[in-house]
């Protein structure tokens, strides 16, 4: 198939993690911010039932029976900033549909593998052919799949990729203004929050979902290839090299002996921990960083610690899961 | 700030006239400015009219030339889409349509789907027009009183239509 040639190149250290989002709306029925209660309900009980007939793959939450860091956790792992009391969220391994967001129905699948966007994107496809076998979804030969606002018509996909650029943002700041021009031209939004870069498209209509694919790849390509290009140009270079080590030492220290660490800066040091493995100036295992980089959100400090910490001391308990968690195996 | 005309009220519009170097600075109360009309001299509108009304004024304005301001399946109006730039069902989009396309051409430079459903839809379609085809060459089997072939065909239609019975 022609789309299985659109590949991310594997780069354990740029690459963070992508995610495909599908919206679509019921026929004939208003949208959620504006839809009654019975309409809500119909909703909710129309993809009950086609889901159901899935044997039962798909794990049904009512988010109005979870607590507070319940959800927050909940958050974490499905990506979801939106205000999620109140609704039903369908999980199954790493798919995601969540029922009367803003749209009808919003499915998503996430990766942390660079080379796997293409079958998350097949496979999300097949879901959303599963569920238009039994409902009619709201659409317009003009404008495409309709949605509550004109900024999502079209395909009605998003795509968003994250990235750990530690290179470019210490060494070639001013490289993110030229990168951001170039996305414009591809139609792709850049966002720098917590030290990470998260680029997703913005135009949704005119192209064909494989369009949007090729960009995305053509997208992150690039991206990683001038983090890379950085890195291997003060890597090679003598004078530079020594700068690039004291950021990748500097890093470790901070984490293993820090007593008090922001979210922030926890993701800053572990982004230099990833290039200094990626570099063989360091060994440790990939996996325990990309993990810790998830288990260093305050949700997931405050479920390890038994949410018996408040948010005086969620710095000091940051601090010392990091130390403990890098101690273990040395 | 008190009205500079009663001098008991609160001041709540503020007009600067601008000569040059140097400016009139008038505080006054709502009800002041309409018993001396003062916003009609300064900006040659009705008496009743206050600035609030001039908002709404550039909103009718802007609604004069769109035919169709209300959509007929939720009563949604235009004004809470220019408003909250949202809309309340899929039926706002054919009523609304030459204002959202535009709005949908600033956004992502282009207005036109490239046409894509999913293979259950296209599927449906076909089954669809299929059972139109057979219900045509049933009328012709029946004027030509060939009413064997007219049952099977009668059968096929049948079994088609609840295929997409299940469907709902």
């Amino acid at each position: 198939m022609d789309i299985d040639r659109y590949i991310i190149p594997e780069s354990s250290s740029t690459f963070a993690f992508s995610s495909i989002r599908i919206y679509r709306n019921f026929a004939n029925t208003r949208f959620s911010n504006y839809a009654d209660k019975e309409e809500l309900e119909y909703i909710e009980n129309s993809v009950n039932a086609v889901l159901s007939k899935d044997n039962n793959i798909y794990k049904k939450i009512k988010t109005n029976k979870l607590s507070k860091n319940e959800i927050e956790n909940l958050k974490d792992n499905i990506l979801i900033n939106k205000n999620i009391k109140d609704k039903t969220i369908y999980l199954s391994d790493n798919k995601t549909i969540v029922v009367n967001l803003n749209e009808h129905i919003t499915l998503q699948m996430i990766t942390t593998n660079s080379k796997k966007l293409v079958q998350i994107y097949k496979e999300i496809k097949n879901e959303e052919n599963k569920l238009s076998a039994y409902i009619d979804f709201a659409f317009d030969s003009e404008l495409g799949f309709l949605t509550s606002t004109p900024r999502k018509v079209g395909c009605s996909m998003s795509i968003l990729v994250a990235f750990t650029t530690p290179n470019i943002l210490s060494f070639a700041p001013n490289l993110i203004k030229s990168i951001e021009n170039k996305l414009k031209e591809y139609g792709f939004i850049l966002k720098l929050k917590n030290n990470i870069l998260y680029i997703r498209n913005k135009y949704m209509i005119g192209l064909t979902e494989k369009d949007i694919l090729k960009r995305v790849c053509k997208i992150s390509r690039y991206i990683i290839k001038t983090e890379e290009k950085i890195e291997q140009r003060l890597f090679t270079n003598s004078s530079l090299k020594i700068k690039l080590e004291d950021k990748i030492f500097r890093s470790y220290s901070i984490l293993t002996n820090a007593r008090l660490l922001t979210y922030k800066e926890a993701i800053k040091y572990l982004m230099w921990i990833n290039v200094g493995n990626h570099l063989s100036i360091l060994k440790i295992d990939n996996e325990k960083i990309y993990k810790l980089m998830f288990m260093v959100k305050t949700s997931q400090v405050k479920i390890h610690y038994n949410n018996e910490i408040n948010n005086k001391n969620i710095k000091e308990c940051r601090a010392k899961l990091v130390q403990d968690y890098l101690a273990v195996g040395e | 700030m008190k009205c500079q005309f009663c001098k008991e009220k609160e001041a709540t519009i503020y007009i600067q006239e601008l000569f040059g170097n140097d400016s009139i600075n008038i505080n006054v109360c709502d009800d002041c400015a309409s018993k001396y009309n003062i916003i009609e001299d300064y900006l040659n509108l009705k008496s009743s009219d206050s600035f609030q009304n001039i908002k709404l004024k550039k909103k009718t304005n802007r609604i004069k030339n769109i035919e169709q301001t209300e959509c007929s399946y939720c009563g949604y109006h235009i004004t809470d889409y220019f408003d909250t730039l949202s809309l309340s069902c899929p039926n706002c989009y054919s009523e609304f349509k030459a204002t959202i396309k535009n709005t949908v051409k600033n956004i992502h430079s282009k207005n036109k789907h490239k046409n894509y459903r999913s293979k259950e839809y296209i599927k449906l379609l076909k089954k669809e027009n299929k059972i139109k085809q057979l219900e045509i060459k049933l009328n012709d089997l029946i004027r030509e009183e060939e009413y064997e072939k007219a049952a099977s065909v009668r059968d096929i239609i049948n079994k088609e239509k609840q295929h997409i019975l299940e469907r709902a």
